[in-house]
């Protein structure tokens, strides 16, 4: 054990140092007479959502998350940065059911952080709860620690048939196995807009990003809108006074940065 | 240990390097998270870091959404939806975005097939296509030349558009009336009551967008239902984005599905009582004079009692004095205000006969309100009255062809290909009966009628069956009476399948010539109708096609010149391109729509509609009455006068008044409720494609599907399953007349005790060997609707056990 936890020290500190510091994976270009860092955060309106999943498909396929197949899938292994939470009400006929489509909340205060032994997770400065697998040890703290339970470990090696591997995204690295991995915010997209208006000579504008991450691109209902709660104009701050808005367990002070809009039933 | 960590620190570098964006130099092939891909015909060449994005048209089901695919060095990466796209303006569901797993599937046929060996024994050996169309086409010249060309079985699984024209062009050049498409097991109801109600033989539209109020009959609007990703669009906005406030979705259905759960009222029914209900609500309409009765004065038939003037009598004039009787015909009004009052409509369907007024007093007050028949909801014994009876609601609300209202479909300006010449053999042929019994006494009001195909194969009657085509299908899996299909078609001279992957049907094909993927392919698409506007998409290779498959439309082509003759004519061009830029010609020339390009070259406006991924209008003509119904009467027809004509012709004993108007008769069930104590229902999700979401890990691993993913699972209620004794996850065995299947119990409070529930579209992948019941359809009892062959999705009942088969 002991050479391999010099060998990934060494290696972490290597990577760290010529790439992977947050600061470079994060905030590498600052928007152009922003007043204030972005806090980045995500709306999805339940009364929109109809279930369908095309969020969480659009997810794995953008962030090279492995198919989980038969074995995974049966132990409740599978990876799905965004999935779909069902919570069943009633009995026959008198049924209630929501759907609650769940990426990682990146809490301001995320207890996920607060654990890891080894600083592979972090809150950056513009909120996103990131990930550094090469730093992670795998044991687990985090996932534990998740109140909404949106960490995954990695218990295999991922499969992909070699044409399957034709489909891997190459803005978006793979994940070994015995590491935790989670929702990015879709951070490759985020930082390719920002690389493209800053190339415009512009600063990122609310329209840029609304439809930015995969899911929210995806989403054939519209009901996931993604911007910066700290910009008042912007399509998620105006949702987030709605009468509807409420948070996941917010009770638990973990300040999730992902609101949900409360569902709706047609009044006479 | 030592292994694992040696194996582990590999990947840890293969990871770190990637992440950190640094060039990957001698990585193991082996290595599971190498970002290293493989060559593919398309990355020869590509320039590192080359990407572009494609439009094209998805194909994961009918319904045309327009999508842009990501490709990178040649590869395609991802698909997303077309912004611009009328039909789902840049959403896409999760069947769209698995479609990457089905160009890449490892599973894929890579060349032309032939059997080598037993028929069904899955043993192949290489051909080339030039071999296997020679082949193919002399076997079908020699059929044709015995004068047995009516023998050939085109099963076409391509609902509408030039695919399918250029396969019922294929039938009547080389001489069959059997081109038989799968609409009698999917929305074969709802498309016979706008045919002979409505004058048109294609699926209703809806104008969306202006619409006040929603009826789904057993519509399952949010799940399978060819409009689902343009209605979620819409439904957003007719919840969140209307300044009149809220539109209801009120969802009537036996089960709580995703859409019940969705709707804003859910209301449980008695399977295959849905056009009760429908008249019902008719009745409550009719007493209270709620109906639209300028609407139905002016434009309908049939709505009161009438009297057919008499044929006129040879030699008329000359007899004097004995005036000819007339004719009286029952009327719509008089039928519903007599056999359909709320309470006896309660006692049928379980819903109360408050919920039925209420509903019929909300659909009044809310219009434009509309009622939504779903194939599935009329999929039962008695289909067509079902069909007919919902349609006929909206006909009474007076939305028919108004703004947010049911629209038809308007035909895009495609130009017609030069019509075919038949020569004898292909007229003769083309005339005799179809083997599927539609249009005939078998089923004189049906178009097509798919599950019978495999009786009249394997007792050779009408006539025997020489050669069998299968495109877009899989009826061993997708149909009853898998084990009798496998029979008949190894009853069949010559069996010829176009899959792009192994199933259970092309097992047993002589040749199989797969097709293309729809990302390797280019063709024009006329999706199903949406909101009635008429959309032309273009559907283009995003890559280079990875194997030597070939697009069907081109193997047609070829096959016609190989079978030579007045069918080798009919079939003129070089290529299926060249046959769809004589279509396109006349959407050029139409001088509207989005790509508008009238003096440019073709190839320039190929181009232009490439970017764009297709041709539509933005604008839909309402209140056209001069052409809205073109039915015998010109009007919107309650008594369908088309029905009592097919009848007269066909079966006469059979015509009576209450079958050409919307009626209900109880529904069969198959099996006596003794012995099989469960009502069948079978569900289709959202991941359902036809032929199901087996093949596609995406869709199986859908949050929804949970554990069993990868079984198949049956959903049982709680206090059914303490009864069985049978635990979340066990198996059990459902049995019904039809077959038994081992599947996973599923505790699910969304069924009714006493009834359970299939999803559709799962089982084994890749396909069993030799499967006598390869899919869930195999519980089915395979029974019709007696005129109209509508199969009876409704209408089996099973005993479950615990344990396995």
């Amino acid at each position: 054990m002991d050479s391999r936890r010099t060998w990934i020290g060494k290696f972490a500190g290597v990577v760290a140092a010529a790439a992977l510091s947050p600061r470079r994976l994060f905030s590498a270009s600052k928007p152009e007479g922003a007043a204030k860092k972005p806090r980045w955060g995500m709306v999805i309106d339940l009364d929109k959502c109809t279930g369908c999943g095309g969020c969480v498909v659009a997810c794995r396929a953008e962030n090279n998350v492995p198919v989980a197949g038969p074995d995974n899938t049966g132990r409740d292994r599978s990876i799905r940065w965004m999935d779909i939470l069902t919570v069943n009400e009633g009995r026959y006929p008198d049924l209630r059911r929501q759907f609650f489509p769940t990426p990682c909340n990146h809490c301001q205060e995320a207890p996920c952080t607060k654990v890891c032994p080894v600083g592979a997770t972090f809150r950056n400065e513009e909120g996103i709860v990131a990930q550094i697998w090469a730093r992670c040890i795998g044991c687990r703290y985090c996932t534990t620690a998740c109140p909404y339970t949106r960490r995954y470990f990695n218990w295999s090696a991922p499969q992909w048939s070699e044409e399957a591997r034709s489909l891997l995204n190459p803005d978006v690295a793979l994940r070994p196995k015995g590491v935790v991995e989670k929702c990015t915010f879709c951070h490759h997209r985020l930082r390719a807009t920002r690389e493209n208006a800053r190339a415009e000579g512009r600063p990122l504008a609310d329209a840029d990003v609304r439809k930015l991450p995969a899911c929210a691109q995806s989403c054939p209902a519209d009901a996931i809108t993604f911007g910066d709660l700290n910009d008042p104009e912007s399509q998620v701050s105006l949702f987030e006074k709605s009468p509807r808005a409420f948070r996941l367990q917010e009770e638990l002070g973990t300040h999730p940065k992902v609101i949900y809009l409360r569902e709706g039933k047609w009044k006479e | 240990m030592a292994d694992n960590l040696l194996s582990r620190r590999d990947l840890l570098r293969a990871a770190g390097l990637a992440s950190g964006g640094l060039l990957l130099a001698g990585c193991d092939r082996e290595d599971p998270y190498s970002p290293k891909k493989p060559e593919v015909p398309g990355s020869r060449g590509a320039a590192r870091g080359e990407e572009k994005w494609v439009a094209t048209t998805c194909a994961q089901c009918p319904a045309g959404c327009g999508i842009r695919v990501r490709v990178v060095e040649g590869r395609a990466v991802k698909i997303e939806g077309n912004p611009a796209h009328p039909v789902n303006r840049g959403g896409i569901g999760p069947k769209g975005q698995s479609g990457a797993q089905l160009l890449y599937h490892p599973d894929r046929i890579r060349e032309p097939r032939m059997r080598d060996g037993a028929r069904g024994a899955g043993k192949w050996k290489t051909i080339s296509w030039d071999d296997a169309i020679a082949q193919i086409g002399k076997e079908l010249g020699d059929l044709r030349a015995r004068g047995e060309a009516r023998g050939l079985v085109i099963l076409d699984g391509d609902p509408r558009g030039p695919m399918r024209e250029l396969w019922e062009r294929f039938a009547l050049a080389y001489g069959t009336p059997n081109h038989i498409d799968h609409r009698a097991a999917s929305d074969g109801g709802k498309l016979l009551a706008m045919t002979y109600m409505h004058g048109v033989a294609d699926l209703p539209a809806y104008d969306w967008a202006s619409t006040r109020y929603v009826v789904g009959f057993g519509a399952s609007l949010f799940e399978s239902w060819c409009q689902t990703i343009h209605l979620m669009r819409v439904s957003s906005l007719l919840r969140r984005g209307m300044p009149g406030g809220r539109v209801k979705f009120v969802q009537i259905a036996p089960r709580f599905s995703v859409t019940a759960a969705k709707a804003d009222e859910w209301v449980p029914i008695e399977p295959a009582t849905y056009g009760a209900l429908a008249l019902g609500i008719a009745h409550v309409l009719l007493r209270e004079n709620l109906y639209d009765r300028e609407f139905v004065a002016t434009h309908t038939f049939g709505f009161e009692n009438w009297e057919e003037e008499p044929a006129a009598a040879p030699g008329e004039g000359g007899a004097v004095g004995a005036p000819a009787l007339k004719k009286a015909h029952r009327g719509f009004r008089d039928l519903v205000m007599a056999d359909y009052a709320p309470d006896k409509v309660a006692k049928i369907t379980g819903v109360s006969a408050e919920t039925i007024d209420r509903l019929a007093h909300e659909m009044a007050a809310n219009r434009p309100a509309v009622a939504i028949a779903d194939g599935g909801a009329a999929a039962a014994t008695n289909g067509l009255g079902t069909a007919m009876a919902i349609h006929a609601l909206n006909a009474l609300l007076g939305n028919l062809e108004r703004p947010g209202g049911m629209v038809a479909q308007k035909p895009a300006p495609l130009a017609p290909w030069k019509p075919v010449e038949p020569d004898d053999a292909a007229r003769a042929g083309a005339a005799a009966p179809r083997v599927d019994g539609a249009g005939a006494a078998r089923f004189p009001l049906a178009r097509s009628a798919i599950q019978a195909v495999p009786e009249a194969i394997l007792s050779g009657n009408p006539y025997p069956v020489g050669a069998l085509f299968l495109y877009k299908s899989n009826p061993i899996y997708s149909k009853p009476d898998g084990a009798r299909w496998a029979k008949a078609l190894a009853k069949v001279p010559l069996v010829v399948s176009f899959s792009p992957l192994p199933d259970e049907s092309t097992r047993w094909a002589d040749f199989v010539l797969p097709d293309h993927t729809y990302l390797e392919r280019w063709e024009l698409v006329e999706p199903v109708p949406s909101f009635g506007r008429p959309v032309v998409n273009v559907r283009q290779p995003v890559v280079q096609p990875l194997y030597k498959t070939l697009a069907t439309g081109d193997a047609l082509v070829r096959l016609a010149k190989a079978v030579g003759g007045a069918t080798g004519e009919a079939f003129p061009w070089e290529t299926w391109k060249k046959a769809l830029e004589e279509r396109l010609a006349g959407v050029q020339k139409s001088g509207v729509g989005s790509v508008v390009d009238v003096d440019a070259k073709m190839a320039k406006y190929t181009k232009a509609l490439e970017k764009a991924g297709g041709w539509w209008l933005d604008e839909y003509a309402f209140e056209q009455w001069a052409t809205a119904f073109p039915t015998p009467s010109g009007k919107f027809e309650f008594y369908s006068q088309t029905i009592a004509q097919a009848l007269a012709k066909v079966a006469p004993d059979r015509l009576r008044d209450e079958v050409c108007l919307p009626h209900w008769e109880p529904p069969r069930f198959a099996g006596e409720a003794e012995k099989y104590p469960f009502t069948l229902l079978l569900a289709r999700g959202i991941e359902y494609a036809e032929g199901g979401a087996r093949h596609l890990p995406w869709l199986r691993e859908l949050p929804l599907a949970g554990r069993y993913a990868w079984r198949e699972r049956v959903e049982v209620h709680p206090d059914d399953a303490a009864r069985l004794e049978v635990a979340e996850g066990e198996a059990v065995t459902v049995e019904s007349p039809a077959g038994a299947r081992e599947l996973r119990a599923h505790l699910s409070t969304s069924v009714r005790p006493g009834t359970v529930c299939v999803p559709l579209g799962h089982g084994p992948w890749p396909p069993e060997e030799n499967a006598a019941t390869p899919g869930s359809y195999s519980l089915l009892v395979n029974q019709s609707d007696a005129l109209a062959g509508i199969l009876a999705l409704q209408g089996t009942r099973v005993r479950v056990r615990k344990g396995g088969a």
